[in-house]
C-alpha cells in the first residue's frame, strides 16, 4: 500500500501540466469544476449571507402523508409541536396503510396534537394523499413534510423566514442524516448530504438555482402551490412541483437553518433501490415531462432554467456516462500503469474531499461532522464510483425501459393511466 | 327476595337505568349489596355498564355521533375520490357537477371507475364548522339535564346481579355468631388461590427454618373518588398499572397477586417490621407512571398473624 501511494505521488508530481490533462481530462472536466463551484459558493456565502431576518405568518399549516408510518408518525408530530413557531395546525393522510397508523392518528387528534386525520383505505400515493391534506388546510404557508422526519426547535420558524419576499413560491430546508454511524453507507450518506444537498443548495441559492423543494422538509406558499394545481401523480412530486412553480414565475430558495433529521437507508441494497428511484425520475421529468425547459422555442424556455438543466446534465449524467469510457481508454492506453493513475487521481479527490468536507462541516455545525472524518476515504469511491454506476444503470433502466413506470413507490392503478 | 338472587332488569322510567326485583329504588339496592359484597355476604355478577352523567348521575345518556371540533352531531358522509392521472384527491363533492364528475384540478372528466379514479375512503364533514376527519367521535348528551361529554370523559357504572354467598346464608339463618366463628377462617380460604398456595409454602417455611415473610394488603382509598371523576374503566386499569409497577418494584421471588377487592403482595425474607419501612418507596415506585393517585394503602401480616 505504502508503495503505491508514494509511487503514486511521484507519478502526479513528475507530470507537465499538458501531460496532466491528457492523464486527467475526466477529473479536470467533471470533478474539479464540482469542486471548484462549491468552493467559489462558500466564498461568497462568507461574505453574502443567505440567513434571512424572522418573518412571521398570520397561518402556518403542516401537512403530513405517510403509508404505515405508526412508529414514526407520534415522534414526527411531537417534534412539530415542540417548535418555536408551532404550527397553527397539522393534517395529517393515512394513505392506505394497514399497519395501526389510523389508531395511532386517532389518538393523536384525541390528545389535541394533531387538527385532522383522514385515513383512506386503498393506497392513492404520496402525491394524491399531500393534495388531500393539501385541500383541507387553511393557513397561508403550507409546510410538507415526511413521517420519518424530526426538527429542530426553530425549524418552523427558519422555513417561513425566507417567504417575506412575495416571489417566493416554495422554500427547502435543510436535512441532516439522524443516524450517521449506522453502518458505512449511512455514514457516506451523511457526508453526501452535507456536501452535495446542504452546501450544494446554499450554492444553488445564490444564482438561483435551487431547483428542488425536498418532499421531506419543504414549505410552499398556497397561492404558488394552488397556480400550480398541487402535486402530480408519479414519483419525484417534489422536484416536479418546484419545476412547475419555477417555470411559473415563482422563486424557489434554500433554508440552511430550518434543520430536519431524517434516516437514511443503512444497507446498499436499499440504498441502491432508492437512488435508482430518485435517479429515473429526475430523467423523466427533467427530459420527459419537463422537456420544454431545454427547448428555445417553448415558451417555459429561461435561461436560468437551462443552467440548472446543464449543471443535471454534465454533472450528473454526462460525468456517469463518460467515466466507464474513460476507464477503459485508460486501461487501453497505459495498461499496467492505469491503476497507479487512478489511484493518484484518487488522492487529488481525498484532498479536495477533504477541503470541501471541512467547509461544509463548518457551514453545517448542526450536522456534527467531524466525527464523520474518518469515513471521507470511503465516500470518494463511493461518491465518484458506485453512485455513478447506479446513475448509469437508472439512467438506462429508464430511457429504454422507462422503468419510473413500474415502481411500487406509486400504485399500479396510477401508473397505467399517468403521464 | 327470599330463595331468589337480586336481579336488575332494564327500566327506562329510572335515573339509573335499572330496577331490582324488589320494592326499593335500584340505586338503593346497588349501594347496600356492594356493601355486603365488600363483607363477602353477598357475591355479584355483571349484568351490564351504563354511562353515567356527572353532573346530575343520570343513566339515561343520548349517545351520538359527533365533530371533534365544534361537538355538533350535524354530520354528513362524504367519499374522497382520487383521479389517477394527476393525482387530485378530495371530497366528491368538489369533483361533483350535475350528472358528471369533473376533476377540479385538472378539468377532466372521470369516466370509469378503477380505471381513471377510485373511491379510497369516506370523510365525516361537520355541516356545522366545516371540520373533516375520518372519523367522527361519541359524545354523550344526558337527558336528565343537558350535560354533555365526550367518550373519554364520560364516568361508566357497572351493574350486578347479587345472591347470598355460603356465609352469607350463615349469617342470614344463625346472625353474628355464625360469624364471629367463621369469619377469620373464610376470609383467609377467599384470598386468591394463587396467594394461598404461595402463603402455605412461607409459612412451611417460617415454620422450619424461621424465614420471615410479610403479606401485604393492597387497598385503595381513592377508588370511589377516582372512579367517580374518571369512571371504572380508568380506576381499573389505573390499578392494572399499579400492580403491574409493583411487581417491577419487587424481587423476583415476591409475589403480587390481584384480588376483588384488595390486592395482595407476599414478600419473602422480610419480617412486617421490615416491610413498613420500605413502604414509602414501594409506594412510591407503583404509584410512578399511574395517571390518576389511587390513594394506595399498605397494611402488613406476618407470620404471626396466621398462627
Amino acid at each position: 500500500m505504502h508503495d503505491i501511494v508514494s509511487e503514486s505521488l511521484r507519478f502526479l508530481t513528475s507530470q507537465s501540466g499538458v501531460s496532466l490533462f491528457t492523464l486527467f481530462w475526466f477529473v479536470i472536466i467533471f470533478e474539479i469544476p464540482r469542486y471548484t463551484l462549491g468552493f467559489v459558493a462558500t466564498l461568497a456565502l462568507t461574505f453574502h449571507s443567505n440567513r434571512n431576518r424572522p418573518y412571521d405568518v398570520p397561518r402556518l399549516s403542516v401537512v403530513i402523508a405517510g403509508h404505515n408510518e405508526e412508529d414514526s408518525i407520534e415522534r414526527c408530530v411531537i417534534s412539530l409541536r415542540e417548535q418555536s413557531r408551532p404550527p397553527d395546525e397539522i393534517i395529517v393522510v393515512s394513505d392506505g396503510s394497514t399497519d395501526r397508523m389510523p389508531q395511532r392518528l386517532r389518538d393523536l387528534q384525541a390528545r389535541g396534537l394533531i387538527q385532522e386525520a383522514h385515513c383512506t383505505q386503498m393506497r392513492a400515493g404520496k402525491s394524491a394523499g399531500v393534495n388531500l391534506a393539501v385541500g383541507r388546510t387553511t393557513g397561508d404557508i403550507i409546510v410538507n413534510v415526511d413521517c420519518d422526519c424530526t426538527f429542530d426547535r426553530h425549524a418552523l420558524k427558519h422555513i417561513i423566514a425566507p417567504f417575506a419576499d412575495p416571489g417566493i413560491g416554495g422554500v427547502a430546508g435543510n436535512i441532516i442524516v439522524r443516524n450517521p454511524k449506522a453502518s458505512l453507507v449511512a455514514s457516506c450518506q451523511a457526508i453526501e448530504y452535507m456536501i452535495s444537498i446542504s452546501q450544494g443548495k446554499q450554492a444553488a441559492n445564490l444564482i438561483d438555482l435551487m431547483s428542488c423543494v425536498s418532499g421531506a422538509f419543504g414549505a410552499f406558499r398556497r397561492e404558488a402551490l394552488a397556480r400550480v394545481g398541487g402535486l402530480d401523480s408519479g414519483g419525484g412530486e417534489d422536484l416536479d412541483v418546484t419545476l412547475k412553480m419555477r417555470t411559473a414565475g415563482w422563486r424557489a430558495v434554500f433554508a440552511p437553518d430550518a434543520i430536519c433529521y431524517t434516516d437514511v437507508p443503512v444497507t446498499l441494497m436499499a440504498l441502491t433501490r432508492q437512488r435508482f428511484r430518485w435517479e429515473r425520475d429526475a430523467v423523466r421529468l427533467r427530459y420527459r415531462k419537463h422537456r420544454a425547459l431545454l427547448n428555445p422555442f417553448s415558451e417555459r424556455f429561461d435561461v436560468i432554467e437551462l443552467l440548472h438543466e446543464l449543471d443535471f446534465f454534465l454533472f450528473n449524467i454526462l460525468a456517469a456516462v463518460v467515466f466507464p469510457f474513460y476507464l477503459v481508454w485508460l486501461f487501453v492506453m497505459y495498461g499496467d500503469l492505469a491503476p497507479m493513475i487512478l489511484f493518484a487521481a484518487q488522492i487529488g479527490m481525498w484532498v479536495m474531499d477533504l477541503f470541501t468536507f471541512l467547509v461544509a462541516a463548518w457551514m453545517t455545525p448542526k450536522a456534527h461532522a467531524l466525527s464523520l472524518m474518518p469515513y471521507l476515504l470511503a465516500y470518494s469511491p463511493f461518491y465518484g464510483f458506485l453512485m455513478r454506476m447506479i446513475r448509469i444503470v437508472a439512467y438506462a433502466q429508464e430511457w429504454v425501459f422507462r422503468a419510473s413506470y413500474n415502481d411500487p413507490y406509486v400504485p399500479k392503478k396510477v401508473h397505467l393511466v399517468r403521464k | 327476595v327470599s330463595k331468589r338472587p337480586l336481579m336488575p332488569s332494564l327500566d327506562p322510567g329510572s335515573k339509573s337505568s335499572v330496577s331490582y326485583n324488589t320494592t326499593l329504588s335500584g340505586a338503593l339496592v346497588a349501594r347496600e349489596a356492594q356493601t355486603l359484597c365488600e363483607q363477602e355476604l353477598f357475591k355479584r355478577e355483571f349484568f351490564d355498564r351504563f354511562y353515567v352523567c356527572s353532573s346530575c348521575d343520570s343513566t339515561r345518556q343520548h349517545v351520538r355521533e359527533e365533530c371533534a371540533e365544534c361537538r355538533s352531531a350535524e354530520l354528513t358522509e362524504e367519499p374522497y375520490l382520487h383521479h389517477f392521472t394527476c393525482a387530485y384527491q378530495g371530497p366528491e363533492s368538489e369533483f361533483r357537477r350535475g350528472d358528471e364528475l369533473i376533476c377540479p384540478k385538472c378539468r377532466r372528466e372521470l369516466s370509469h371507475f378503477g380505471f381513471d379514479y377510485d373511491r379510497p375512503g369516506t370523510m365525516i364533514v361537520c355541516k356545522a364548522c366545516g371540520h373533516a376527519a375520518s372519523e367522527p367521535v361519541v359524545g354523550f348528551v344526558c337527558m336528565d339535564c343537558g350535560h354533555h361529554a365526550d367518550s373519554e370523559s364520560c364516568n361508566t357504572r357497572d351493574v350486578y346481579s347479587y345472591r347470598l354467598t355460603d356465609q352469607g346464608v350463615g349469617f342470614a339463618e344463625y346472625g353474628h355468631t355464625f360469624l364471629g366463628q367463621a369469619n377469620e377462617a373464610l376470609r383467609f380460604a377467599d384470598l386468591p388461590i394463587e396467594l394461598i398456595v404461595a402463603l402455605n409454602a412461607a409459612a412451611k417455611q417460617y415454620n422450619e427454618d424461621k424465614v420471615p415473610f410479610t403479606l401485604l394488603n393492597i387497598f385503595y382509598e381513592k377508588e370511589r373518588e377516582v372512579t367517580a371523576e374518571h369512571g371504572a374503566r380508568q380506576f381499573a386499569q389505573a390499578r392494572d398499572l399499579f400492580i403491574e409497577n409493583m411487581r417491577a418494584a419487587l424481587h423476583k421471588t415476591d409475589l403480587v397477586v390481584k384480588g376483588q377487592s384488595y390486592d395482595f403482595a407476599l414478600l419473602r425474607n422480610i419480617a412486617p417490621q421490615q416491610a413498613k419501612a420500605e413502604f414509602d418507596k414501594l409506594r412510591e415506585a407503583a404509584q410512578g407512571s399511574v395517571r390518576y393517585d389511587l390513594g394506595a394503602r399498605f397494611q402488613a401480616f406476618g407470620p404471626q398473624d396466621f398462627s
